[in-house]
């Protein structure tokens, strides 16, 4: 009787094959990386064969390697990159390379739109800006510069629903990804109408959509042989990775919120109602379970920032050189003696969603070292988490701690400083770094009835408790946030000055 | 031959310079002293300490001249400004030399300020009381210290205690005096209305005279202590800046010294006693009888370069101690792989708050418009062009008061970047020029002398037979455009940060 679940994480550089016994448990895992393709600049595009090429190849690893056999396995599951933009005809053969989410060819599309129809038009509908790096806009790129591909199309699939549909002949999406191409009606609960026919797109590219717990076919006896998969295996579409990795940090109920620290972090909240922000600071995806929404915001430069500097100052001792980093500004006390830095080495996105806004630091002094500089980078990415964190609760909910993870989270004084300056206590998930895998387990659980419920399934994420607030450090925080928020607020025209003058588009 | 000998106590040491008629330095040495902290953000010396080393450096100069001492036609006054020394009625120092970078002053710059009138006080003086100034001094001695006060008859600045100690008269000269701020400086002469209100008897105060003007001459005693020849005359001299000033050959309208040390100087020539009435620019009796010089201060220029070494260039200094090199040359260098304008890339040198172009104690360095591009690189390279930009603002504000700019002459260890050199001369769209003078100041002390002997008619005539210029850096077009476009973001920055580093301050005990 098989009862492992297989997870495939399709994310932006690999395809990740895990598998997880029904207790939650990591047994096994492979992985297989992929190109991106920039063709000029700004683009970037990932090719459907890849894909499926890589996840045949981590399957046959993770069998290959481990004691498992691929009879063991009761169902499969996706969780993927989104907002991508892949056009295949009636057998999911591929026209063209994906076009990926980072890709921002798609900007005059975007801006044309936002400008015929209305920012807050479309945010109302989506609960998302309408950006270049969205399914939509990409479609109305395509209309215009390669209109054959677009009549010869017979869906537009995401990532995982591209293996979905080579694994069972299906063609099927899950809402929290539709919730990512800026055509899903989040109050509705479905594709946007209004906004198909408004864009002039087809309706009937778009596939069948499903909650992400939903078994949408088994696995073919052709793509077994190519897969390495039994034939017959339930697939089970799952969702989105950011949705995925909700569920694999140990979100149950409304009100659970957490926090991603990587290269890039965001704040996501499960909750009982979309989160259309006056600002539109934030934004939100459906969630596996279609009932929930997922209010997110992101910003583009966390770990990113703390990268840049240990290169900065790389070329010194042999001590691992985050820890030598972590070690300089435990030594300073809070406010980094009056030092701030602003984090946007890559623009932002929440909550200022701007390309031009740039890294600064204000108020140096001879007092400044390296140590200074160290922890008010930490402390400025944590002033702009704030800000995030400030539009979800401008909703009036109220937050009882923060599930940390990611690379950031290793880090046990950016815990604290998270803790201090969010004003929050953390609980740590035990699997941080493969929560998207484990979400998407947990998604290809419940569907296939191992798991129970989601909410059942959340149980299996065992959380510790971990650094709480210090009241001591909360007024001189809230202080800094203010003078952090003013400093934004002053240097944002000159961001835009700066611009005219430099040629250094941020992607 | 004739000689003539310049003498410069500085903060750190006392120079002796000696120079032919010509112009041409012959021989120089220098002794040590220490400096004093008794309290953080205090600094005095003893003045017997400056008397010592110039007793020591004297004769060795004039020993390694290898001339004879009667050779030397006249002594030229040069050194730190602002301090205050204060003699008793015997003509003994009544307490330790408390200097110019002493901070201790604060309330009574304020007071004084209050009592005054900021107007009035700006019209007679031209600047404003800042802490290092020597009346604000006498003002907190009063209060603090009224055993030393009631003891005190005579005060002098540091240079005119060599004087004393050199030829008994107690006198001082103009350009030194301005930096009391009790010189009425349009009139050049001491302010009786200033002395009267701050209540500083009169009788303390000594005769001040034009720089070249000779004081009076060298006694018995003091030849035997330093090998000058008894009788050889002692010329005025001047403060240090404006001695600086003549051994740059800033003599003339269109001159301006742009200095780079720790800090950054903007000196220039005035015709007349113009002022600036924001108090960032300071107006001093130049060295040249009867003009003016203005000047600016930035705090952390060549500061700014330290702080990058001490903060972000461990590796340059680490591969420097190695290789026996000079770590500033291996971060000038890195910085001069960053193209112009650093990619965007913008540095206010404010570290440790600003007296030019802004007056503003509370004021903190920025640096803004950081990419995940930007590297140490560009991180130098901001930091010069950083520098080079508050520069200018104070240059700009020279323009604002009439004072033309046709030649910038750059000077101190900064200038001796080629790098820097031509940031300045981009940033600023005006040629850079290095002269052959290397330490200006004590040589501009040795100039005054050569003028008081009658060697030179006057102090410009002095300095075209001697001041040449030796080296020009022309702007390049093409960067000075670069700059011309950022520098109008560059000055936004200070006053958008105005009230988040006055709140900064408010909020921070740092």
């Amino acid at each position: 009787m098989p009862e492992l679940i297989l997870a495939h994480d399709l994310g932006t550089t690999a395809d990740k094959a895990s598998l997880f016994g029904a207790d939650g448990q990591l047994l096994a895992s492979a992985s297989c990386s992929y190109p991106t393709y920039y063709p000029r600049a700004g683009w970037a595009e990932q090719s459907a064969d890849d894909w499926w090429a890589a996840v045949c190849a981590a399957n046959q690893q993770l069998f290959s390697q481990s004691p498992y056999r691929a009879e063991d396995v009761a169902v499969v599951g996706f969780s993927g990159q989104m907002m991508s933009c892949l056009l295949v005809d009636g057998s999911a053969r591929p026209l063209h390379q994906s076009i990926i989410w980072a890709d921002q060819r798609a900007a005059d599309e975007a801006a044309a739109a936002e400008v015929q129809l209305g920012t807050k038009y479309l945010y109302g509908i989506t609960g998302h800006r309408f950006g270049a790096n969205y399914t939509a806009a990409k479609l109305l790129w395509l209309r215009k510069h390669q209109p054959e591909l677009l009549q010869r199309a017979r869906y537009v699939l995401q990532a995982k629903d591209y293996i979905a549909a080579r694994l069972t002949g299906v063609f099927a999406t899950d809402t929290s990804d539709a919730s990512g191409t800026n055509l899903y009606d989040l109050t509705a609960g479905g594709w946007s109408q209004a906004l198909l026919q408004a864009l002039e797109l087809d309706a009937a590219l778009l596939p069948d959509l499903h909650a992400a717990t939903d078994v949408i076919g088994q696995v073919s006896r052709s793509a077994a042989q190519e897969s390495g998969l039994r034939t017959g295996t339930p697939v089970v579409i799952g969702g989105g990775d950011g949705a995925c990795a909700t569920a694999g940090a140990g979100l149950a109920a409304p009100g659970d919120i957490y926090l991603y620290i990587g290269s890039s972090s965001w704040i996501a909240s499960l909750a009982t109602q979309p989160l259309f922000d006056q600002a539109r600071r934030t934004f939100t995806f459906s969630y596996l379970d279609p009932q929930l929404y997922l209010p997110t915001g992101t910003m583009q430069c966390a770990g990113g920032s703390y990268d840049w500097l240990e290169r900065l100052l790389r070329g010194e001792g042999s001590t691992p050189p985050y820890r030598k980093l972590d070690a300089l500004a435990e030594g300073v006390a809070p406010g980094a003696r009056g030092l701030l830095y602003l984090p946007y080495l890559l623009g932002e996105r929440s909550p200022h969603w701007s390309t031009t806004a740039r890294g600064s630091f204000v108020g140096l002094s001879m007092l400044h070292g390296r140590a200074e500089i160290a922890r008010a980078v930490l402390e400025g990415v944590a002033f702009n988490l704030r800000a995030i964190l400030d539009a979800f609760r401008a909703q009036g909910t109220q937050y009882e701690s923060l599930r940390i993870i990611g690379g950031g989270a290793r880090s046990a004084l950016w815990r604290q400083i998270v803790a201090d300056i969010l004003q929050l206590p953390l609980l740590r998930p035990q699997l941080s770094a493969e929560a998207t895998s484990l979400g998407a387990a947990m998604a290809a659980g419940t569907g296939a009835g191992l798991l129970g419920s989601l909410r059942q399934a959340a149980r299996l994420v065992r959380l510790s408790e971990a650094e709480k607030p210090n009241p001591a450090n909360s007024a001189l925080y809230d202080d800094f946030y203010g003078l952090f928020c003013q400093a934004y607020r002053t240097l944002e025209p000159l961001n835009t000055a700066l611009a005219a003058h430099t040629d250094d588009t941020i992607e | 031959m004739s000689y003539l000998i310049g003498i410069d106590i500085g903060t750190t040491s006392a120079r002796a310079l000696i120079i032919d008629a010509l112009g041409n330095p012959v021989a120089t040495a220098a002794n040590d002293y220490p400096m004093a902290t008794p309290q953080p953000l205090w600094a005095e010396q003893n003045p017997a300490d400056w008397w010592q080393a110039v007793c020591q450096a004297v004769p060795r100069a004039i020993h390694m001249a290898g001339i004879q001492a009667q050779e030397i036609r006249a002594v030229g006054l040069t050194g730190q400004m602002h301090g205050m020394v204060l003699l008793d009625e015997s003509g003994e120092v009544v307490r330790p030399c408390i200097m110019w970078n002493d901070q201790r002053t604060a309330e009574e710059c304020a007071w004084i300020m209050d009592t005054f009138g900021r107007e009035r006080f700006l019209e007679i003086t031209r600047n404003p009381a800042l802490p290092g100034f020597t009346a604000p001094k006498l003002v907190w001695m009063r209060r603090h210290e009224s055993d030393h006060y009631a003891r005190a008859r005579h005060l002098l600045l540091p240079k005119d205690y060599i004087r004393y100690r050199l030829t008994g008269d107690y006198a001082t000269e103009v350009s030194d005096a301005s930096g009391t701020v009790l010189l009425d400086v349009a009139k050049r002469a001491w302010s009786g209305e200033l002395l009267d209100k701050l209540e500083i008897p009169r009788e303390w105060i000594p005769h001040c005279v034009e720089s070249p003007v000779i004081t009076g001459t060298v006694s018995a005693v003091a030849a035997q202590a330093t090998g000058l020849p008894a009788g050889v005359p002692v010329v005025g001299g001047g403060g240090d800046q404006a001695a600086s000033a003549i051994g740059n050959g800033i003599v003339e309208p269109g001159l301006v010294s742009v200095t780079l040390g720790t800090s950054g100087v903007v000196f220039a020539y005035a015709d007349e006693p113009s002022s600036d009435p924001q108090g960032r620019l300071h107006t001093f009796c130049h060295a040249v009888p009867g003009k003016w010089h203005m000047m600016g201060v930035a705090l952390s220029s060549g500061g700014s370069l330290r702080w990058l070494r001490d903060t972000l260039a461990h590796s340059e200094v680490h591969v420097a101690s190695l290789t026996g090199q000079d770590a500033y040359e291996l971060i000038t260098a890195e910085a001069a792989q960053a193209p112009a304008g650093s990619d965007g890339l913008l540095f206010t040198p404010y570290l440790t708050g600003e007296r030019a172009p802004h007056a503003d104690p509370t004021v903190r360095g920025t640096f803004f418009g950081l990419t995940v591009r930007h590297d140490r690189r560009h991180m130098a390279r901001a930091v010069l062009e950083g520098v080079a930009y508050s520069l200018r603002d104070s240059l700009e504000i020279f323009r604002e008061l009439g004072i033309s700019i046709r030649e910038v002459r750059g000077g101190g260890g900064g200038a001796r970047s080629l790098l820097w050199r031509q940031i300045l001369a981009d940033v600023f769209g005006t040629e850079l020029t290095t002269v052959n003078v290397t330490d200006s100041t004590v040589y501009g002390a040795a100039l005054l002398a050569a003028v008081g002997a009658g060697t030179f008619g006057s102090v410009p005539e002095a300095c075209r037979v001697a001041v040449r210029v030796v080296e020009r850096t022309a702007p390049n077009e093409s960067q000075r455009r670069v700059y011309e476009s950022y520098y109008p973001v560059y000055r936004s920055l200070y006053p958008a940060l105005k009230a988040s580093y006055d709140q900064l301050a408010a909020i921070s005990t740092f």
